[in-house]
């Protein structure tokens, strides 16, 4: 069948001009349909939206993507906040980066992700990084954000799959980070003994040797703003409080 | 009024030379638009759009040039946005509610000749491009060279695409239809010449 483009096209064209008759049957003239819309003002011309398409089309869309934002956000602990620098209090922004709990932040993603330069944590020469490794941190971070004076910025990176513990309590007004006792290793990063953090609020962290879990707090100067990152999939399972430490003095140890 | 003077006529803004335009070219408007679409509403609703088109920016149009080329292209255009358009609709529906697609054409199905309806449906599922070129080409009688110029591409593309479209065509016959005619499907069994 249809061996040769002439019998096939003849078939077509057969079947398509039987087809065209049959439509063309039915035309009427499209003049009074051009017409009334040639006197209908432009706008009166632009095509709506049917309102039976309002729910499926718009609404339930909406709907969907408005649950499937909510479902993600409150299945996402805040792992990563910025602070504004502190000696800008003028600007006290706060923002917010969410991560899914499970998934494990570098800090140089996190930094790449907030927009700021980093300086490298492992392998920097001491003198850049001034900054110390020291077990413990907080579950209770609930320290309020005060602006400090001090110009210096810090950044707490909590690594991966470790877990802090920092017990809070207050005491009288200091700087926000005014000691910070205790040792560690500058070579490994090692916790050797129990440090304690004041804070220009008075609050006060005290970091447990037997904590199993690290913390690194490197100060860096030209940061421009501080960066807390508690990395997920550790034991803090609660979202933790808007604020926490926001600055630390120069000398951590 | 020859076409001329309805062309100018319209240029100058008079809506009486545009309607005599209307009413020449009308007929060839909607055999176009009907080849391109194959679907007799749509492409009634293809023509007065691409009429009204023509008059809002009849200022883009030389009035010592003749209208129909000019129109074809407004035509092919509007057709193709059309075409789109349906298909997107026709998505949505199926997605949203579950309307079966594409629905069943009432000129197609009043093909009398079960030869002819598979061959209506046949090119109905061939690339659009393809099945544009041969309803052109077998619809209408336009030769390559009109065809070119109507669907604005080189002629070249044109017989390569009726090419094309003639195989799947010829293979989609051997597939489902050599060996196992049925009666009704035979070239001469009801064909209404």
């Amino acid at each position: 069948m249809f061996d040769d483009d002439t019998e096939l096209d003849q078939e077509l064209s057969r079947v398509l001009k039987a087809y065209a008759e049959r439509a063309a049957a039915g035309h009427q003239s499209v003049w009074p349909r051009v017409q009334k819309a040639l006197r209908e003002p432009d706008q009166r011309r632009r095509r709506r939206i049917p309102r039976r398409w309002l729910l499926p089309v718009i609404l339930l869309p909406l709907l969907a993507s408005a649950g499937t934002a909510l479902a993600i956000y409150s299945h996402t602990s805040p792992i990563v906040w910025i602070f504004e620098h502190p000696t800008k209090p003028a600007k006290p922004q706060t923002v917010h980066v969410y991560y899914p709990p499970p998934e494990s932040v570098s800090l140089t993603k996190a930094a790449d992700l907030l927009g700021i330069r980093l300086p490298q944590i492992h392998g920097v020469p001491q003198t850049q990084l001034r900054s110390v490794v020291f077990q413990g941190a907080t579950r209770r971070d609930r320290a309020e954000h005060v602006p400090s004076d001090k110009g210096s910025v810090t950044l707490i990176y909590r690594l991966p799959g470790q877990t802090v513990s920092l017990r809070e309590y207050h005491s009288g007004v200091g700087p926000l980070v005014s000691k910070l006792r205790g040792s560690v290793s500058s070579g490994t990063g090692k916790f050797k003994e129990t440090m304690s953090v004041i804070t220009v609020d008075g609050s006060s962290y005290e970091i447990e040797e037997n904590a199993s879990d690290q913390v690194l707090f490197a100060e860096w100067k030209t940061l421009s703003g501080v960066l807390i990152v508690l990395n997920g999939g550790g034991r803090i399972s609660t979202p933790v409080s808007i604020s926490f430490v926001t600055s630390l003095l120069p000398h951590i140890h | 009024v020859t076409e001329l003077e309805a062309v100018a006529a319209m240029c100058a803004g008079d809506e009486r030379g545009f309607e005599e335009l209307v009413g020449l070219f009308e007929r060839r408007a909607f055999a176009v638009a009907l080849a391109m679409t194959r679907d007799p509403a749509l492409a009634d609703d293809v023509v007065s759009e691409a009429f009204l088109r023509a008059f809002k920016y009849r200022g883009r149009l030389d009035p010592n040039l003749a209208f129909w080329p000019w129109l074809v292209r407004i035509v092919v255009n509007e057709a193709h946005t059309a075409i789109r358009r349906r298909a997107r609709r026709e998505r949505l529906t199926h997605v949203l509610i579950r309307v079966p697609h594409p629905r069943e054409d009432p000129v197609e199905a009043a093909e009398e000749n079960a030869l002819g309806r598979w061959l209506l449906a046949a090119i109905r599922s061939l690339p659009a491009a393809e099945r544009e070129a041969i309803q052109l080409r077998l619809m209408l009688d336009m030769d390559e060279k009109t065809i070119a110029h109507t669907l604005g591409c080189p002629v070249g593309t044109i017989k390569v695409r009726l090419h094309r479209g003639r195989k799947r065509l010829r293979a989609r016959a051997l597939r489902e239809l050599d060996g196992f005619l049925p009666d009704s499907l035979s070239l001469g069994a009801d064909r209404n010449v």
